[in-house]
């Protein structure tokens, strides 16, 4: 199965985010890279949190550039799709963003608050500049908005497993699960579906993947891991936590 | 029909979760602004339980200390529960029962929209959660209370700078969470379409009223109309009625705080904001070269909050208002002229409003009229104030 982890630049520095997508990377179809934003609304208290965190140590968006950059050019061949806010590209200047975007290696781009035929222009500036959008679909999304927005697919779309934000649950709903059967249904065998929020780990992958899914994307049981710990500096700190990353990585990537 | 958009301000940028929710909202509303049975309870309970209509006061006094400017106060303060605020929540509250939600939450500053939001829902028999940022629950613990007295549950959120903007993002992630029963009262004309539409909507009746009262008390519509700015209900209230009497300037006051080159300041049309986005709108925000919302500070705790109403950014652009802001000291001292002149204590809101009359009065041919929205009463703000001048 398609395991894509969701990593907080710059928490709990911008050389361990480089460790963790290391470490990610031969058990990863797709890396998501959050910047971090001062209000992130969709997201829950562990993603706040590393957030927080993160803004606290100075990071900001040149300096995520600048890490995407490095890993670039360290090898690191995996695609990248950034989880920016809409101001956090907003500020920065639409074009000048997708610009970068293509310039330093990132192919796609989530943005969370931004419903798709919100800004018809980054949609215009993206597919010109070869940046792919990826479109999110909820559980009430009614089902003509979610015909359009697998019509106008980025390199995956996003199913929201369930009502509110992000954050580490241990369960699966039978709601979940039918959601996903549903829209795997409604897409056909030809769309890539991934499935995100409230997954840690690899029974709830394994009973999304039986209602159809083709990958899950884990954020906060990944931030858990190693949130308890303030190291700064080398990755040697974080030895342990990075094996606990790799092995709930590898136990999806093997389904 | 309410406006998306007020020229490129506004919108809805929010989460896909939320989508369908607004949608529903936005339909539920205008069917329900339709219904005469709707608008026959809102009038009742507005009139016969809130206090509608407000007096237009002619404040002689002040006027005489001002100089130039003939002054009407229109008396928001005396609603019930001290401010505009009640005009919005009722509305919504019935608006929550008409699309059969049980549940009702609300963000709150200082404590007023919480309050107000308490009381509509108690009156209505809704279930009533209130998130106040943590620091603010300390600052004002008496309106904690007084929410717990009407039945409401508070919840202290402690996440970023622990005041009014955390705890609308705390807000809008319960609505995305529990959207299938529950309303989500927003407290300003602010925030994803169709809010800024709904709040104008059920404040208007504060520029309706006072139109028809400065005709029969004036017998000509006003020179001026004064109004203090946080997300700016309370303004679009009272400018909705005159917006297309081309006579009418119109003024709305910002919050100086310490000074714009001090950075702690709420003014974001006359300081330092830029275009972006905060909780759902495209608006001028108070935001770091890289878009991280900044802290904001004011004297007044309505008026601390980084991002304005869409409709005021469109507003300025237009020039059709002009925003100004004035610093904590100006307003404290606009907070005792009205009370020594008038005998009547200001909301530390709208002592800002207060606080630019002199400056008006100054530009002012003799006899010009203004109308200023006493949006609150300053009882909430005596202990305050008496703790910051060291009185008590």
């Amino acid at each position: 199965m398609n395991f894509v982890p969701y990593l907080c630049c710059g928490d709990p520095s911008l050389s361990m985010t480089k460790s963790f997508v290391k470490a990610m990377e031969p058990y990863s179809a797709v890396i998501e890279l959050g910047i971090p934003f001062s209000d992130p609304i969709a997201d829950g208290k562990t993603i706040q949190e590393a957030s927080i965190r993160s803004l606290n140590n100075g990071t900001n968006t040149d300096m995520v550039f600048g890490m995407v950059r490095e890993l670039r050019s360290e090898g690191i061949l995996i695609p990248f799709v950034f989880m920016a806010y809409y101001n956090t590209v907003y500020s920065y200047g639409r074009g000048r963003f997708i610009k970068k975007m293509k310039d330093f290696g990132v192919q796609g781009l989530i943005i969370p608050d931004l419903p798709f035929g919100e800004d018809r222009e980054i949609e215009v500036v993206a597919k010109a500049g070869g940046i792919s959008i990826i479109k999110l679909i909820a559980p009430n999304t009614v089902p003509e908005r979610a015909g359009e927005l697998i019509e106008n697919e980025g390199m995956y779309t996003y199913l929201v497993s369930a009502y509110g934000t992000t954050g580490a649950r241990s369960d699966v709903s039978e709601e979940s699960l039918e959601f996903v059967r549903r829209m795997r249904k409604f897409a056909g065998n030809g769309k890539t579906l991934y499935v995100g929020f409230g997954i840690s780990n690899a029974g709830q992958a394994r009973r999304f993947a039986g209602a159809g899914a083709d990958g899950v994307i884990v954020g906060s049981a990944l931030i858990e891991i190693y949130s308890g710990r303030t190291l700064k500096g080398s990755s040697e700190g974080l030895k342990p936590e990075i094996d606990r990353m790799e092995s709930l990585a590898r136990s999806i990537h093997n389904i | 029909m309410i406006e998306k958009r007020f020229g490129e301000f506004g919108g809805a940028y929010i989460p896909e979760l939320l989508v369908p929710v607004l949608k529903e909202l936005e339909t539920c509303f205008e069917k329900a602004v339709k219904s005469s049975e709707f608008q026959a309870k809102l009038d009742s309970y507005l009139s016969r339980y809130a206090g509608r209509p407000t007096p237009l006061y002619l404040a002689e006094n002040l006027s005489r200390r001002l100089g130039n400017i003939k002054v009407y106060l229109k008396r928001e303060d005396l609603l019930h529960t001290g401010a505009h605020k009640i005009n919005n929540t009722i509305g919504q509250a019935l608006l929550a029962k008409f699309m059969g939600k049980k549940r009702v939450i609300a963000e709150t500053g200082a404590g007023q929209h919480g309050v107000a939001t308490a009381a509509a829902a108690a009156l209505l028999g809704l279930e009533c959660e209130i998130y106040m940022g943590s620091k603010d629950a300390e600052r004002q613990k008496l309106n904690v209370y007084r929410m717990n007295l009407l039945g409401a549950k508070v919840i202290k959120v402690s996440s970023g700078s622990k005041t009014l903007k955390d705890a609308i993002n705390d807000a809008l992630r319960d609505y995305t969470t529990n959207c299938n029963d529950t309303h989500y009262v927003l407290g300003s004309a602010l925030g994803p379409h169709p809010y800024p539409g709904i709040v104008r909507h059920f404040q208007s009746v504060i520029g309706l009223e006072a139109r028809k009262q400065v005709i029969e008390q004036e017998g000509r519509l006003p020179d001026y109309l004064v109004a203090c700015v946080g997300g700016g209900s309370n303004a679009i209230g009272l400018f909705s009625h005159f917006m297309d009497d081309k006579d009418v300037k119109m003024v709305g006051v910002e919050a100086g705080g310490e000074g714009i080159s001090t950075g702690r300041h709420a003014a974001r049309i006359s300081g330092d904001g830029k275009k972006g986005v905060l909780h759902g709108s495209l608006t001028y925000v108070l935001q770091d070269p890289f878009g991280q919302i900044r802290e904001t500070h004011s004297v007044s705790a309505g008026l601390d909050y980084p991002a304005i109403g869409p409709e005021h950014a469109y507003l300025s652009t237009t020039r059709r208002v002009e925003y100004v802001h004035v610093s904590d000291s100006d307003a404290l001292g606009g907070f005792h002229l009205l009370s020594t002149t008038e005998g009547i204590i200001p909301a530390l809101e709208s002592a800002h409003a207060i606080a630019y009359l002199p400056v008006l009065s100054g530009k002012c041919k003799k006899g010009d009229v203004a109308i200023l929205n006493l949006s609150g009463r300053g009882d909430k703000d005596v202990e305050y104030v008496g703790r910051i001048e060291g009185l008590i």
